[in-house]
């Protein structure tokens, strides 16, 4: 019927409408992030010509406030160093979407990428392919230690899960019932810290007892539903770990609600926004905030040692700052200066 | 004739809650058709399926050629040489006419493979001893109904079959293609098989079969020889009681005032500067070959379809129908042709069914649908269609075709309709049904209502109608006055 | 109900029997059954708290399941409310933000959802795309807006009009027993179970899952009604996306994620078909207290993690083929 072909050239122009303006968003991403619209151009004539500064771009595996201490230490050190970024998060968590950002790099004969690995074996090709095309690779964040990535910038997920049970005795007095949030439980990064935090509970709290751990899935409807059973399930409940970043700020909805601040504690991982606004009102105790603001500027530290044809370390543990009470607000100037005066006495 | 070839004998056959048939006779001789005539539910298809093996269990003996026997299963039957072919196909519409005909039949070559030139052989062959012309690498699914069938029946007889049982096997094809089959018919009879013929179409039972044997309410109710009977002796023992009259007669007759006038209309999908009046009281009927236009034709009356040219006037005014709301607003009418598929809301009920075109009617100003309002509007054309069923609330899928056709009919009575566009009103109902549908489309024509009845049955066209329209590819090709009707001059338009 | 909703006006048969062949009748005394169980074996499934916590759970996902019970039953499916539900209560707080009046802040979150729903009402009504193409279209939309307002962070509540929205949500019923999404839901599933049963809009939407065409012809605007079905899926999101706030706090990124899975095996479960043209409020209800309590059981009695996704996974997919074999029975 007539009806169905213009139905179809209406939908066409729908999806053409609706890409334009999700490409838009991705470019504003980009100009936001790195220099002004008109140097952002220039930048990218820059680097396809081959000549005049380096660019480097930084990966992550998302959109997400966590990597935005990431970026900020990948372009402070860029300005210092004389090189160009970008910032290319892909719009989901999708392997698919990382690769082809990856290809498009590889297109535009980029100088050097700095990628937190979706998923090692997944990403494995393409990061060979980048090296083999003559762009030095490295991981921040997240490794993909099968490829020829030439570093892998970011925490240790074993020692965080360890610092991060250190942290928790203290803040339970050793003693008590802990219940465990992960969010997803087929990640490798979230397993090591889960490894890691268990082992150092077992050995230095026997009397600190795991008496649970739930699959929160990385969403906050399932969080804070499991965080409101388990608190029926175990009235002696003392404390909830959050392994990923989602899971902390959860838990701490509920125990706000329930009005049990101080009365159940909560630790937790990474600095986002929610977490450190719950800190501040002190429903969670402790956050072990990676050094983000560290990973970038090592980023490109590395990255241009790798291209003046240094060897650089096949891993750099950028380590982890406990965030407090204390703390909260001055962290992260704190982290800042730590890491410009660490490689300023180089 | 000779001692009978099939013989069965106090045939007995019970499901839980209902006994299907009660100590059934039934005989057939080489060389005979014998029509097995009987209204739907009479147990034509249960005394079929005892024959061909679908039910093993059963009381009664069965024998073949004086010798006694008992088929395990279908593939036992067909062995012994009783065939049957279905009212609905079981063909692959995928796979081509000699890859059907052998279903399941294969010629290997070698184990696993299939021989596609010793298959492309022998379907020629068979297709050619049913003096038809099919391809045999042409795929069923681009092949007309009637080269359906004769796949089907080359099937059937592609063992050496005895016994040719045909269900409803005119149902679904025109004139044309129905006098083919005879004439096959009668060359296989003359071949010496034995052909089971079950058909509601009395006027073909009368001229193709030897023998009538009826079955009514699980038991025999008559047998006759075809040539000594007619066609009220026919309905008279289907339905148990004398009718004298299987088309009604008319009280009033026509006016002369114009209620629809259709000019030049042209449309999608093939109706082309179609022009025709309807007149008050009127009852007109249509013809054509299947595949005319004529159901295209309706469906551009009542918006279903998008007019591209032409005019449709309504008692005097021109009007624009764009979309079946606008139909039944103007109180034009269409009860298509599928039931099934474009007349009724099968999971509902009765009542819901009946009342679904005047939502209006039974609501009030808020949208909120008056309970009270609904069941006497159901109630009261229950009653005036005599529609059986036990209470108003029954689910409509439930009903039988005739009860299911007339609970369509009544969802459209209720509009209150100034012309009705009947599509096949009696297809696949049986004989009693048909005759009180005959008698409401007579009713209405005589208060007044403008009538269009569809029909592929000539007959049923010639009974009722005061005048006969007919098309041919998309345009109207004669409009026949009733004293002018028959069945030479509709087939010369249909066919012009 | 076996046929539409409307199948029990016989007069005179007895009422108990009418009652347990009720197609629902099944999954109730499953249910029963279940809750029977957790009742006995933990200590804490029927107590006030876990009880307050559930129903809350359960409300959420009714909602939704209510809205896009109106667009299953007209044989459609809408896979974009849980990403509507996100973006309407990321608007809904952005406008809090602003400093605006909370009506204006919870219109604005409803129209989201309005003009989401009309945007799929109009692609599958009128332009013919099919309803999961539109609709999973519209779930990617959805989600790359919110992320784009809120970059993945949450929308937190700092002004006073947050404050006013959020203690007017926070306001319990019944000593504590009852939350307002769980208000909200009775109120919605009132008015939705009189309109499906008594209005001609209801009867009209069971009549187009039943037999779209055979619905056309007999005058009916089908096309109108298809539209209107996914502004009510979506309207009912924004609803939920909304109440989450008052829990939250705020309008989280994630909120509402994966929630149509949740929402469209309560329906199945309760005895919508997906076909269309079946299934009543009763069972929608049914089926996602079922969802609720089976999630919330699991954590009490202490299932080990890795088996409950498996567990409600195959209970989703149980479900489907009790669908199944539901419609073909008939």
């Amino acid at each position: 019927m007539m009806k169905k072909a213009w139905g179809s050239v209406w939908v066409s122009l729908l999806l053409v409408g609706i890409l334009g303006l999700m490409g838009c968003g991705q470019k504003t991403e980009t100009k936001k992030e790195g220099a002004d619209s008109k140097q952002s151009a220039k930048q990218e004539a820059k680097a396809d010509a081959g000549k005049g500064k380096k660019t480097f771009v930084m990966v992550p595996k998302v959109v997400m406030p966590y990597y935005e201490p990431c970026f900020e230490g990948f372009k402070d050190a860029a300005a210092k160093y004389g090189a160009e970024v970008e910032y290319l998060p892909p719009n989901e968590m999708k392997l698919p979407l990382q690769v082809k950002v990856i290809e498009d790099l590889i297109a535009r004969k980029v100088d050097g990428i700095a990628i937190s690995a979706l998923d090692d074996i997944g990403l494995k090709q393409v990061i060979n392919d980048a090296m083999a095309a003559g762009i030095k690779v490295v991981t921040f964040d997240a490794p993909a230690p099968s490829s020829n990535a030439l570093s892998y910038i970011g925490t240790i997920n074993e020692a965080a899960g360890a610092a991060a049970a250190e942290e928790m005795i203290k803040t339970m007095g050793g003693e008590g019932e802990l219940a465990i949030l992960q969010g997803g439980l087929v990640s490798s990064n979230l397993n090591q810290r889960f490894e890691g935090f268990k082992k150092t509970i077992e050995t230095k709290a026997p009397n600190i007892k795991i008496v649970a751990r739930e699959d929160t899935e990385g969403k906050i409807d399932t969080t804070v539903a499991k965080v409101e059973a388990l608190l029926q399930v175990h009235p002696n409940l003392k404390a909830f770990f959050g392994v990923s970043a989602t899971d902390a700020p959860g838990a701490a909805i509920v125990i706000e609600e329930q009005k049990k601040v101080g009365k159940i504690l909560i630790g937790g991982f990474d600095d986002t926004p929610d977490t450190l606004s719950a800190i501040r009102k002190g429903t969670v105790s402790f956050a072990l905030a990676q050094q983000t603001y560290k990973m970038g500027w090592l980023s490109v530290v590395k990255l241009c040692e790798a291209i003046e044809g240094k060897t650089i370390e096949k891993e750099i543990n950028t380590g982890l700052l406990v965030v407090t009470k204390e703390n909260v607000d001055s962290y992260m100037s704190e982290m800042k200066a730590n890491v410009e005066k660490s490689d300023a006495a180089k | 004739m000779s001692m009978p070839l099939l013989e069965m004998r106090e045939i007995s056959k019970g499901f839980p809650g209902v006994q299907a048939l009660k100590n059934v006779n039934f005989s057939l001789s080489k060389g005979e058709i014998v029509c097995l005539l009987g209204e739907n539910g009479a147990g034509k298809s249960t005394l079929m399926k005892v024959l061909t093996g679908v039910y093993p269990e059963y009381e009664g003996t069965v024998s073949l050629n004086g010798e006694t026997i008992r088929f395990r299963n279908t593939r036992d039957a067909f062995e012994k040489g009783v065939s049957i072919v279905f009212q609905e196909f079981n063909l692959c519409p995928n796979l081509s006419a000699m890859e059907n005909l052998f279903l399941g039949n294969e010629n290997r070559s070698l184990p696993g493979f299939i021989s596609y030139g010793a298959t492309r052989k022998k379907a020629v062959e068979a297709f050619r001893k049913l003096r038809m012309e099919i391809d045999p690498d042409a795929l069923v699914k681009d092949l007309g109904v009637a080269q359906q069938q004769m796949i089907e029946i080359a099937k059937a007889l592609s063992h050496d079959t005895k016994i040719l049982v045909m269900d409803e096997p005119t149902a679904v094809l025109t004139e044309l293609e129905a006098k083919n089959l005879f004439d096959l018919m009668r060359e296989l009879k003359a071949q010496g098989m034995a052909i089971v013929f079950i058909s509601h179409k009395l006027n073909e039972v009368l001229a193709i079969t030897d023998r009538v044997v009826c079955l009514r309410d699980g038991e025999n109710s008559g047998e006759a020889c075809t040539r000594e009977i007619g066609e009220n002796d026919l309905v008279s023992m289907m339905v148990g009681r004398e009718i004298d009259r299987f088309y009604s007669k008319r009280a009033g007759q026509a006016s002369s005032e114009v209620v629809l006038d259709v000019r030049n209309l042209t449309g999608r999908p093939m109706t082309r500067n179609v022009s025709f009046k309807l007149h008050k009281g009127e009852i007109v009927g249509l013809a054509g070959l299947i595949g005319a236009g004529r159901t295209e034709l309706a469906r551009l009356l009542i918006g279903a379809e998008k007019v591209t040219d032409g005019e449709i006037w309504l008692h005097g005014e021109k009007v624009s129908i764009t979309h079946p709301k606008h139909a039944v607003a103007r109180k034009i009418a269409y009860v298509s042709e599928d039931r099934k598929k474009y007349g009724l809301v099968l999971p509902m009920t009765v009542r819901e069914n009946t009342t679904l075109a005047v939502h209006s009617r039974v609501s009030n100003w808020a949208g909120f649908i008056s309970g009270s309002k609904e069941r006497t509007l159901t109630k009261d054309f229950i009653e005036r269609l005599r529609i059986k069923v036990p209470h108003a609330e029954e689910v409509v899928n439930n009903l039988s075709g005739g009860n299911q056709q007339k609970v369509v009919l009544a969802k459209w009575l209720a509009i209150a309709p100034d012309v009705l566009i009947l599509d096949e009103p009696t297809r696949g109902i049986d004989v009693g049904a048909k005759a009180e549908v005959h008698r409401i489309i007579a009713d209405l024509a005589d208060s007044g209502v403008a009538i269009l009845v569809i029909s592929s049955e000539l007959p049923e066209i010639l009974h009722v109608s005061d005048r006969v329209l007919v098309m041919h590819e998309g345009r109207m090709t004669a409009d026949i006055p009733r004293s002018e009707a028959n069945e030479e001059t509709i087939m010369r338009a249909a066919v012009a | 109900m076996t046929k539409s909703i409307d199948s029990t006006g016989r007069a005179g048969r007895n009422f108990l029997l009418d009652l347990l062949k009720q197609k629902e009748m099944g999954v109730f005394l499953a249910l029963v059954a279940i809750v029977a169980f957790l009742v006995c074996k933990t200590d804490s499934f029927a107590s006030k708290d876990n009880l307050f916590a559930v129903s809350r759970q359960i409300a959420y996902v009714a909602i939704v399941a209510l809205g896009i019970f109106f667009v299953i039953v007209t044989s459609g499916i809408d896979l974009s409310v849980g990403s509507l539900v996100c973006l309407s209560g990321v608007i809904c707080a952005l406008v809090l933000q602003g400093g605006h009046h909370p009506l204006l802040a919870v219109l604005a979150g409803l129209l989201t959802g309005a003009v989401a729903g009309a945007i799929n009402g109009l692609l599958v009504s009128y332009v013919g795309v099919t309803s999961f193409i539109v609709t999973l279209g519209m779930l990617s939309v959805a989600k790359g807006a919110v992320l784009v307002l809120t970059h993945g962070d949450s929308v937190r509540g700092s002004t006073e009009q947050f404050s006013t929205f959020l203690d007017f949500g926070k306001r319990t019923f019944l000593d504590g027993r009852l939350s307002m999404p769980v208000v909200v839901l009775l109120v919605l599933a009132v008015i939705c179970y009189i309109v499906l049963r008594y209005t001609v809009f209801g009867r009209r939407l069971f009549a187009v899952g039943g037999n779209e065409q055979a619905t056309e012809l007999s005058g009916i605007n089908v096309r109108g009604i298809k539209f209107f079905s996914f502004v009510i899926a979506s309207v009912a999101s924004s609803i939920v996306g909304i109440l989450y706030i008052f829990q939250y706090n705020s309008a989280q990124s994630s909120a509402g994620e994966g929630m149509e899975m949740d929402a469209i095996a309560a329906a199945v479960i309760g005895g919508t078909s997906l076909l269309g043209g079946q299934g009543s409020v009763v069972g929608i209800l049914i089926g996602a207290i079922m969802m609720g309590v089976i999630r919330n059981g699991l954590v009490l009695m202490k299932v080990d993690a890795y088996w409950q996704k498996s567990i409600i996974g195959a209970i989703i997919v149980l479900a489907a083929v009790i669908d199944i074999l539901r419609s073909k029975r008939k």
